[in-house]
């Protein structure tokens, strides 16, 4: 078993919340918006992770850790097994080299002010990479007439915004891969993009794990996209992980009853889909992170939900060999007293 | 959208391409293409010949009080004469020196330090901004003009000292301006893209935030080139001003008292600076457009 | 009375100023029934929302429209704003748009929006049927009746759509027009608002124009499917034998860019090239560019409305070999 690249202990992150001018000046607590609430991951090399959520799930925060645009409240991370908050500065051109990014909008991955050509050479110049303008702008060449975007020299030389979304997004991914990193995060890579363009950013992405071996972490809402990317889903609800497992079993025998409910909202093309689907029907809106209730965070929405679920939030209960779910639903008492 | 061929620029080699490749930039390009900006560059170049050969242009020495006074604009006196009798044709063209470079200077200085402060104060945040801030505030509270009083009664009234305290003294807003912009852009994708592909703190400041952030600068300083000449008047009229030189700003004060008789000696100088501000005005949306490549497709 | 409610025939919506002429929408032609649920789907740039608010005739004064729009007989076309305001919108047709916080002041509560709009199409209206009215609206979309009484910021995301849709419904129009009702929502709360507007159209055998980018949300929702592609109509035909058997180019591709369960080895296709310039005019098929079936008679002429059998209609030459 290889060493992970970056493991996530415990992490949490809370942020004050936003309130009103007359609320902040009682003198009470303050309130605390709890982001991501404890969460632990371990990523290998060459793995593809999904982490599968909704809209203030916690999911964009947690990339944020990751990459250290945020520093954890408590908790921490490691990569290659040194704590990303105490890196020398060696150290940390090298995490800037090796853990990179695709954003979610392509319109505003580049500085309007730059051609593509200028935006894309400067980090091969930070990390030394190629050994002159020419070279890099040939690299940077090579790379764009490889995914389709020819002629490359007119390329180079547009400004973002005379360029479309997919071909902006495609630049995105050339950009990080350029550095050649061990992991690539993306953040609902094809979310903005029309459909007819989204497969070439989904299949770059596997094919930049097939060919050099990079690691993903690909945020998503969308269970099509995790499905057709992962080898692992993790599904994340109100800043902590609910279920974690192979993108097959998760599919097929998903345990957790919002994991369930998200497979089951997803519309589905075909009557055959439809079949396959489970029927769990889930009400209420998602509530926000902050003054959570005590017990399971899902409870208030949950169809499944009796009496141990609100006393005491569930842990990731082991369910099978990489198969764990929070949910005391179904659980043994040996299966509740097994370590994590 | 098709990407269609670009024009390649020719190719252009040794002095002479030297001198002409800025021309054919992409920079140079967006600037021309944009409307105002040339017709600004225009205007400025105008003043700035004005301003330099006012000495072989004016008719009469400024200063002199041969002529008869309060005579209204005629073919002798283009610009009419003042109250003391000083031709104002030859007035205005000296005082063009003067102002430009009181305009230019101070407007110029008050942005410098206001980027500066507003920029590091606004993307670095914490404690740098706390104190950034606090310090732009005691410069906003405090009314400039008596704060320029008081350098220039202990300085002196040699009108470099007033151009440089006029702009050390009118960079709040600008820092104001700046702090709100970079305040925005550290959150947006591309500066936090910077930032993870290892770009250092400094050079995004300087890189990305500045200059995405600078267009509210540029339309402020264009009042601020009037703002700045009006200020050097008062000082002229609280007799704080440079003895030695003339000014559009003092030539306005001077024919307050005679705006009903007289309305010519503050009309021409007043046209003047209208002139001058609309010439920054223009070229600042030229700069603009050099800038923010994005804002030719918005305006079309 | 007719069984047609909406026919479209040769429409044509082009936008333009002196220098340039955008053809948005480019000879549709449409027939929606009472009772159905029709699903527009094209991606951006195809024309389904010009469309949408040209039936509505909410489009910029810049945009012109030619051929045929007939509502309940009423020709839509060159009808003058008033009629427009007083009989058709809203009374006959209403929209339901994506983002609700942007088409409602935030500075008024919903009553007010609702009064406002009731005013608007029914002057003389008063209060108290207007009070009534409201109720029972909020009792319809399954919100408390107090929720009138909030302002747009106090509402959840899933809430505030189902106010626009009790707005859409306030005079019982017999046709609603969805504009990606949903596409802002999360997942879980989509599927809700999507039964409710299920719930609602068979109570009220309502006649839905559904635009999405999403064909799984219309596969399930719509029992008619229309796709456009860069301001044409290619393809016209029920839900499930479209998305079974597409008998166009455009519909094949789009169907086999998306990941799905039912295909789980190999990869997904993107469609190769670009939209082309809608403000050139075109004398051949418009999708040919990028067509993995074209052929040289492609290139010649706009080619014609193929029936593959009634009810469904493909604009493609090669129609049998699809």
């Amino acid at each position: 078993m290889t060493e992970p690249i970056l493991q996530v202990k415990d992490v949490a992150k809370y942020f004050r919340a936003q309130q009103g001018s007359l609320s902040a000046l009682q003198l009470g607590k303050p309130l605390w918006v709890h982001a991501v609430d404890g969460v632990n991951l371990e990523l290998r090399p060459g793995e593809i992770l999904a982490l599968l959520g909704e809209s203030g799930c916690g999911k964009s925060t947690l990339a944020k850790l990751l990459l250290q645009l945020e520093r954890p409240t408590q908790g921490q991370i490691r990569f290659h097994g040194k704590d990303t908050s105490r890196l020398t500065s060696e150290e940390k051109k090298r995490f800037r080299q090796h853990v990179q990014i695709v954003f979610q909008n392509p319109y505003e991955a580049f500085d309007p002010r730059f051609t593509l050509g200028e935006s894309l050479r400067r980090p091969l110049e930070i990390h030394g990479i190629g050994s002159s303008t020419e070279d890099r702008t040939r690299m940077i060449a090579e790379a764009f007439e490889a995914t389709g975007l020819v002629p490359a020299a007119d390329f180079l030389a547009r400004y973002p915004h005379e360029l479309s979304g997919g071909q902006l997004q495609r630049i995105a991914m050339i950009r990080a891969m350029l550095l050649k990193p061990e992991v690539l995060i993306a953040d609902e890579p094809v979310s903005m993009l029309d459909i007819s363009v989204r497969a070439d950013i989904l299949n770059m992405l596997l094919d930049l794990r097939e060919q050099s071996g990079t690691a993903l972490i690909v945020i998503t809402h969308d269970i099509m996209v995790a499905r057709y990317l992962a080898d692992k889903i993790t599904v994340m609800y109100l800043g902590r992980f609910v279920e974690t497992g192979s993108a097959d079993v998760i599919m097929s025998q998903p345990h957790h009853p919002y994991t369930q409910a998200l497979i089951a909202s997803t519309p589905a093309l075909t009557a055959e889909e439809r079949a396959a689907r489970p029927l769990v029907e889930v009400t209420g809106e998602p509530p926000k992170p902050i003054n959570l209730p005590v017990g399971c965070r899902f409870a208030p929405r949950c169809p499944f939900v009796f009496e141990p679920c609100r006393k005491q939030e569930p842990e990731l209960f082991r369910l099978d060999t990489d198969h764990r779910s929070a949910c005391y639903l179904g659980q043994t008492v040996e299966q509740a007293a097994e370590p994590r | 959208m098709t990407v269609q061929n670009l024009d390649t620029s020719p190719n252009l080699k040794g002095f002479r391409g030297w001198l002409l490749r800025p021309f054919y930039s992409s920079a140079w390009k967006r600037f021309m293409k944009s409307g105002y900006g040339p017709v600004g560059l225009v205007m400025l170049i105008a003043l700035i010949i004005l301003a330099t050969a006012a000495p072989l242009l004016a008719p009469r020495d400024p200063f002199s009080i041969d002529g008869p006074r309060l005579s209204p604009p005629d073919a002798d006196y283009f610009m009419g004469t003042d109250n003391l009798g000083r031709d104002m044709l030859s007035g205005v063209l000296s005082g063009a020196r003067v102002s430009l470079l009181i305009g230019i200077i101070a407007a110029g200085i008050s942005a410098a330090v206001g980027i500066v402060v507003g920029s590091i104060s606004g993307y670095f945040g914490g404690w740098i901004d706390i104190f950034f801030s606090r310090l732009t505030e005691v410069f906003l509270i405090t009314p400039s003009f008596f704060l320029i009083i008081v350098v220039v009664a202990t300085l002196g009234s040699n009108f470099v000292y007033i151009m440089i305290v006029i702009g050390l003294t009118t960079w709040a807003t600008n820092a104001r301006l700046m702090r709100v912009q970079a305040l925005a852009l550290r959150e947006r994708t591309f500066v936090q893209a910077a930032l993870v592909l290892g770009e250092s703190r400094r050079r995004i400041l300087i890189r990305h935030i500045i200059p995405n952030g600078l267009a509210p600068i540029i339309a402020n300083s264009t009042l601020l080139v009037a703002n700045a000449i009006l200020i050097e008047a008062g000082l002229s009229f609280l007799g704080l001003g440079d003895p030695n030189v003339t000014s559009w700003g003092q030539m306005v004060f001077i024919g307050q008292r005679y705006l009903r008789n007289a309305p010519w000696i503050s009309f021409f100088p007043g046209l003047a600076i209208v002139f001058t501000v609309m010439s920054f005005y223009l070229l600042g949306d030229g700069i603009s457009a050099v800038l923010n490549p994005r804002r030719q497709l918005l305006d079309e | 009375m007719s069984d047609v409610l909406l026919e479209l025939k040769h429409l044509n919506i082009v936008y333009g100023s002196e220098y340039k002429q955008v053809t948005a929408v480019n000879d549709a032609s449409i027939t929606i029934r009472r009772g159905e649920v029709v699903g527009l789907v094209g991606e951006s740039g195809s024309g389904k929302s010009t469309l949408a608010n040209g039936i509505l005739g909410i489009l910029p004064r810049t945009a012109k429209l030619s051929g045929s729009m007939r509502f309940n007989g009423i020709e839509l076309i060159g009808l003058n704003e008033t009629a427009m305001n007083q009989q058709v919108r809203w009374r006959q047709i209403s929209i339901v748009f994506q983002k609700a916080l942007a088409a409602l002041s935030p500075v008024h509560r919903i009553e007010e929006h609702m009064i406002d709009i009731l005013r608007a199409h029914d002057p003389g209206i008063p209060m108290a049927q207007m009070r009534e009215r409201m109720k029972k609206l909020m009792t319809l979309v399954r919100l408390p009746p107090e929720t009138v009484r909030s302002y747009p910021h106090q509402l959840s995301g899933g809430m505030l759509q189902r106010v626009m849709i009790a707005l859409s419904l306030l005079f019982d129009p017999p046709f609603v027009i969805l504009d990606e009702a949903t596409t802002a929502l999360d997942v879980l709360t989509q599927r809700q608002i999507l039964s409710e507007i299920r719930r609602l159209q068979h109570e009220f055998n309502l006649t839905v124009l559904m635009i999405s980018h999403d064909i799984a949300a219309v596969a399930e929702n719509a029992n008619r499917i229309v796709v456009m592609y860069a301001s044409q109509i290619v393809e016209d035909g029920p839900v499930e034998t479209v998305i079974h058997a597409p008998k166009h180019p455009y519909t094949q591709a789009l169907l086999g860019a998306l990941p799905r369960l039912d295909a789980p080895t190999g990869r997904v296709k993107s469609i190769p090239g670009s939209l082309p310039d809608l403000s050139l005019s075109i004398n051949q098929c418009v999708f040919a560019p990028r067509c993995a079936y074209a052929m040289d008679i492609c290139w010649q002429g706009v080619p014609a409305v193929q029936v593959v059998e009634p009810g469904h209609t493909s604009k493609c030459v090669r129609v049998n070999e699809i």
